[in-house]
């Protein structure tokens, strides 16, 4: 066996070959002379191989570049990294950069699959459409109205006591009380989460009695039930990936998984068997970068995936 | 048994082992300074063996190849502290504590990463945030720091190595 000090320095040249190789102008002959250092000894190799698979991995990390910040001169690392750390907290103050638009009364607005886009009304609040969504808005001197059309919005409301906010969604109403909250509908069901605040909801046509959500109140909405359930705020805000332009995901389900990326894609992924569909994943990704995801799952868990046209097959 | 082979068990069944090799070592070993060393020749080791032929058991040979490896120093080392060699008779019982599930491991690497990434030196991690997350290359990233594309590399360098200590083995993992 090779004498001690070699290891260390084993460690650093494979290093030194790591960082050459990742940068531009590596040409082919680098390549050889890398093939030939591999092959010198197996502790060469595991050496490379193991700071090459950190190493690797560390390019998840650009899931986080922040697409509108780009403020760092000295101490840049700070906000970086207060975004990294603090994963689940979400910048809802994004103002810088927003679109301002005046909103004529009953103006429609939709974002196509994988779109997103950020209004900004007249009275100061704001909607985050997120993909393969649409709302109309109508603005008067006393009522302010919202129809979520399709898909999934997220909602900051300026209070206004004398001009109500209401959101309607099918048949059913949504008035904001003060707040910051989120509206999904998806085929079958209505989903309005709660950040801040409180809302209400109304059936319109049932004439049930209104329904009071607070913070960390999540109603879903199917048929003519309301199923009430209370979250921490902070995981609701999890749900809100999407306004940084990635999915986090605690413990889910890749069926849903796929489900939620297929939202955001036009190229869909489509699980073949159960089990796979079952398994439970964790982890941020980027919502638009369907072949880093799938790069992951055909790394980390062994999966198989098959490419047919547009669609692609995940199997185990 | 092909080296492509031999190097995908490495990676994804040795190496999320890491954690309880380190752990092992740090309690048999009583030098501390030699543990990169001896981690590295076990490595080397293992994977010597499996481009032969791949073990059946990661985690149990991996072990022993450890356990192996600290005998034959001990009867190497000119001056042995008595309780260097602590148990190494009784370790073949380690073999059976549960190890790490690849799964996961794989599903907190994330969070691992941006832990591991916390604890480098602020500027050798400023030079990993501007290779990897900024895109920059190394020039722009000399010229952003005001330092010598040599200085960046070799933070740089020494990132890569630190990064994959930190990252391979788990905090959470009891550290004597």
């Amino acid at each position: 066996m090779t004498p001690s000090p070699t290891m260390a320095q084993i460690n650093a040249e494979a290093a030194a070959w790591i960082e050459q190789r990742d940068r531009d102008g590596w040409t082919a002959e680098n390549e050889t002379a890398l093939a030939s250092w591999l092959a010198q000894s197996p502790a060469h190799r595991a050496a490379f191989w193991r700071l090459e698979a950190a190493w690797k991995d560390t390019s998840r990390l650009g899931a986080f570049r922040a697409p509108q910040r780009r403020t760092h001169r000295e101490g840049f690392t700070a906000p970086i990294f207060k975004a990294v750390a603090a994963l689940a907290v979400i910048a809802l103050c994004t103002a810088a950069g927003l679109q301002y638009l005046s909103m004529p009364e009953g103006k429609t607005y939709s974002t196509t699959v994988g779109g997103r886009q950020i209004l900004t009304l007249s009275d100061g609040s704001k909607i985050d459409l997120n993909t393969d969504s649409a709302v109309r808005v109508a603005l008067s001197e006393t009522t302010r109205k919202v129809w979520l059309e399709k898909g999934e919005a997220y909602f900051e409301v300026t209070h206004d006591s004398s001009r109500p906010f209401v959101v309607t969604v099918g048949n059913r109403q949504i008035t904001d009380l003060g707040t910051k909250f989120q509206i999904r509908q998806d085929a079958n069901h209505l989903r309005v989460a709660v950040l801040e605040g409180r809302v209400q909801i109304d059936e319109k046509k049932t004439g049930a009695k209104p329904l009071v959500l607070d913070a960390g109140d999540v109603a879903v909405a199917t048929g003519n039930a309301i199923h009430l359930a209370r979250r921490d705020t902070k995981e609701l805000e999890k749900d809100l990936g999407w306004q940084r332009g990635v999915l986090v995901f605690d413990n889910r389900t890749l069926g849903d998984v796929t489900a939620e990326f297929n939202r955001y894609n036009s190229r869909k992924m489509v699980i073949t068997d159960r089990a796979t569909a079952a398994t439970r994943i964790a982890g941020t990704f980027r919502a638009d970068n369907v072949d880093a995801f799938v790069n992951t799952l055909e790394r980390v868990l062994g999966l198989h995936i098959t490419h047919h046209g547009s669609d692609i097959a995940i199997a185990h | 048994m092909g080296a492509s082979q031999a190097k995908q068990w490495f990676v994804q069944d040795v190496l999320p082992l890491e954690p309880m090799l380190m752990h092992f070592l740090h309690q048999n070993w009583r030098n501390k300074s030699d543990l990169e060393d001896i981690r590295q020749e076990v490595y080397a080791l293992v994977l010597a063996a499996a481009e032969t032929a791949i073990p059946e058991r990661p985690k149990a040979f991996v072990l022993a190849t450890a356990r192996n490896l600290l005998i034959n120093r001990v009867h190497r080392e000119r001056v042995v502290t008595i309780d260097s060699v602590a148990d190494l008779d009784a370790l073949g019982a380690v073999a059976d504590i549960p190890g790490p599930d690849r799964t996961v491991i794989a599903r907190d690497s994330l969070r691992r990463l941006y832990a591991a990434l916390e604890d480098l030196p602020p500027r050798c991690r400023e030079a990993i945030v501007l290779r990897r997350i900024e895109g920059l290359s190394r020039k722009d990233i000399a010229t952003r720091m005001g330092i010598s594309e040599k200085t960046v590399a070799a933070h740089i360098t020494t990132g890569i190595a630190v990064l994959a200590d930190l990252f391979f083995n788990d905090a959470s993992e009891p550290k004597p």
